[in-house]
């Protein structure tokens, strides 16, 4: 096959391609802003402290600043000292390097206020370089947490940028390659060899599932981690939480939770007995016959009914505002195998089945896909069923005379 | 003006080699023309599209007729599904003006289209 080449409307394209970069822009810009602030000052604030001189200090004023926010008060801890270097005596009101970010939570704040009562002497850390600058806390707190607060925003503008770019170059490369798609459209282009290689037989072959039951606990270990650890800090960032907050915050709870049982669903799955499946030809044109033969690794005693079923689908993929989705239609299904108890077909066995003659073959291109699946469905009670899919190729007839 | 005459004939069979009457009629003698022979998908997805052959028509004048031999890919099918559809094309186009012009064509077994419903298990061949 030769050159392929993804099209979509010029002018819906690149005004889309132009809104994305400002949108993915503005992304990338609060993030490095925010993880500049919030992250790197701090962290470069303790480093250099470590070689800051201790110094002995006295407490001048020392109470919980409060602040009017916008969802309510916000606190501070405002501790003033003075210090003598040099025969010259100094004042500074640093606590942490997180000083200057106010949030929610008046307790944790009070509580060092209280360690610092007014007129006792405490030690705080000076700057031999620049003795106006010193802290009473060189260490890291907790409240640094905050720094990890623009890591997704950063994580979505720089992926979208490099997205858009690389969609505005395919554009490029399509609009020079096909002159007349690109009166009307602009495009990307790719090299997609993948439907020739696929139509070779080459004799028997092991089918791979689609995803394995590991890939998907991995994954679903990431986003409930993720989402959960967002969530997390904004439950536990304060500890007076109005009703409102409280209310705003179920939903994002709920599915927090619900992503931990995803998550304990796809673990258990990992434990279930493992289908091989081996067609006699790597690839098989319509009208042809194939062999399919499936071996259970594990013990198949949980399994009380096995499906298993060939089935042929359209895919396509489109974008609608920033989401990508994927739409499936079956367009042929028919059931290879039901066997339902102790028969000893469930652990392994064989089937040979054929394609039907007036049909699709296998096509795959950048956004849509005609795609041949075996689907193996095992029935577990009281536990994840096994589900997988494994893909095949249909292969052009031989002779489409 | 540009111009593809395929005679009376649209459909085709995978691999087929046919002949093809091209003609343009330009202000000016182009750098070079092209016969290209191109599918895309329409449907639901976003488009794509394959050049499956491209024959540069070199040294062309202002006004010529060419005929032209070409071996028609083996696939993808011409095809129409629910939410999927492959068609075939030849364009001819002049370089650099890019006037260009397109005749849909169809490439399948018994040169017809393949035509799925997509309803489980009911598919059909239609021309």
């Amino acid at each position: 096959m030769a050159t392929s080449l993804s099209v979509s409307t010029a002018r819906h394209s690149r005004s889309v391609g132009c809104g994305l970069t400002i949108f993915f822009l503005l992304f990338l810009t609060a993030g490095a802003v925010t993880f500049y602030f919030f992250a790197i000052l701090p962290l470069w604030g303790v480093a250099a402290a470590g070689s800051w001189l201790e110094t002995p200090c006295e407490i001048i004023s020392s109470e919980v600043g409060k602040h009017r926010g916008d969802d309510g008060p916000t606190y501070s801890i405002d501790i003033k000292y003075r210090y003598v270097v040099g025969n010259q005596q100094y004042t500074a009101d640093r606590y942490d390097f997180m000083s200057g970010f106010n949030s929610s939570g008046r307790t944790s704040k009070q509580k060092v206020v209280d360690q610092y009562p007014v007129g006792k002497t405490a030690v705080c850390f000076v700057d031999p370089n620049n003795p106006e600058a010193a802290v009473l806390n060189r260490s890291l707190t907790w409240s640094m947490l905050w720094g990890l607060f623009p890591l997704p925003f950063l994580a979505v503008g720089i992926g979208g940028l490099i997205y858009t770019v690389r969609s505005s170059r395919n554009a490029q490369r399509q609009y020079r390659s096909s002159p007349l798609l690109a009166a009307a459209n602009s495009a990307t282009i790719n090299q997609d060899n993948s439907n020739d290689a696929c139509f070779i037989d080459s004799g028997p072959t092991e089918l791979k599932a689609q995803s394995s039951p590991g890939v998907l606990f991995l994954v679903s270990v990431g986003v409930a981690t993720f989402w959960n650890g967002i969530v997390s800090l904004f439950l536990f960032a304060g500890d007076n939480k109005g009703w409102f907050e409280t209310l705003f915050m179920v939903p994002f709870v709920l599915v927090g939770i619900a992503l931990i049982g995803w998550t304990i669903y796809n673990f258990a799955a990992m434990f279930n007995p493992r289908p091989k499946l081996t067609l006699s030809h790597s690839s098989v044109p319509p009208g042809g016959y194939v062999e399919l033969q499936w071996e259970f690794q594990g013990s198949t005693n949980s399994i009380q009914r096995l499906k298993i079923v060939l089935k042929a689908e359209e895919r396509a993929t489109y974008v609608r505002g920033t989401d990508t989705t994927t739409d499936i239609e079956t367009f042929y299904e028919e059931c290879l195998l039901d066997a339902s108890g102790m028969q000893p077909e469930i652990s392994q066995g064989s089937v040979e089945f054929s394609i039907p003659m007036n049909t699709m073959h296998s096509f795959k291109s950048k956004n849509n896909a005609i795609e041949w699946l075996i689907h193996v469905h095992g029935d577990i009670p009281l536990r994840p069923d096994v589900k997988m899919q494994f893909p095949f190729t249909v292969r052009p007839h031989d002779d489409a005379n | 003006m540009m111009q593809i005459e395929l005679g009376n004939q649209l459909a085709f069979l995978p691999g087929e080699t046919i002949d093809v009457e091209v003609s343009w009629q330009l202000p000016e003698p182009p750098v070079l023309v092209e016969l290209r022979c191109v599918w895309n998908t329409s449907g639901k997805g976003t488009r794509d599209v394959g050049v499956e052959a491209t024959i540069p028509l070199e040294y062309p004048n202002a006004f010529e007729n060419r005929r032209v031999t070409l071996t028609l890919p083996g696939h993808p099918y011409s095809f129409s599904g629910k939410l999927l559809s492959i068609i075939w094309a030849l364009e001819l186009v002049a370089l650099p003006s890019e006037e260009s012009t397109r005749t849909e064509i169809i490439i399948g077994p018994g040169a017809a289209e393949v035509v799925v419903s997509g309803q489980n298990g009911r598919q059909d061949v239609g021309a």
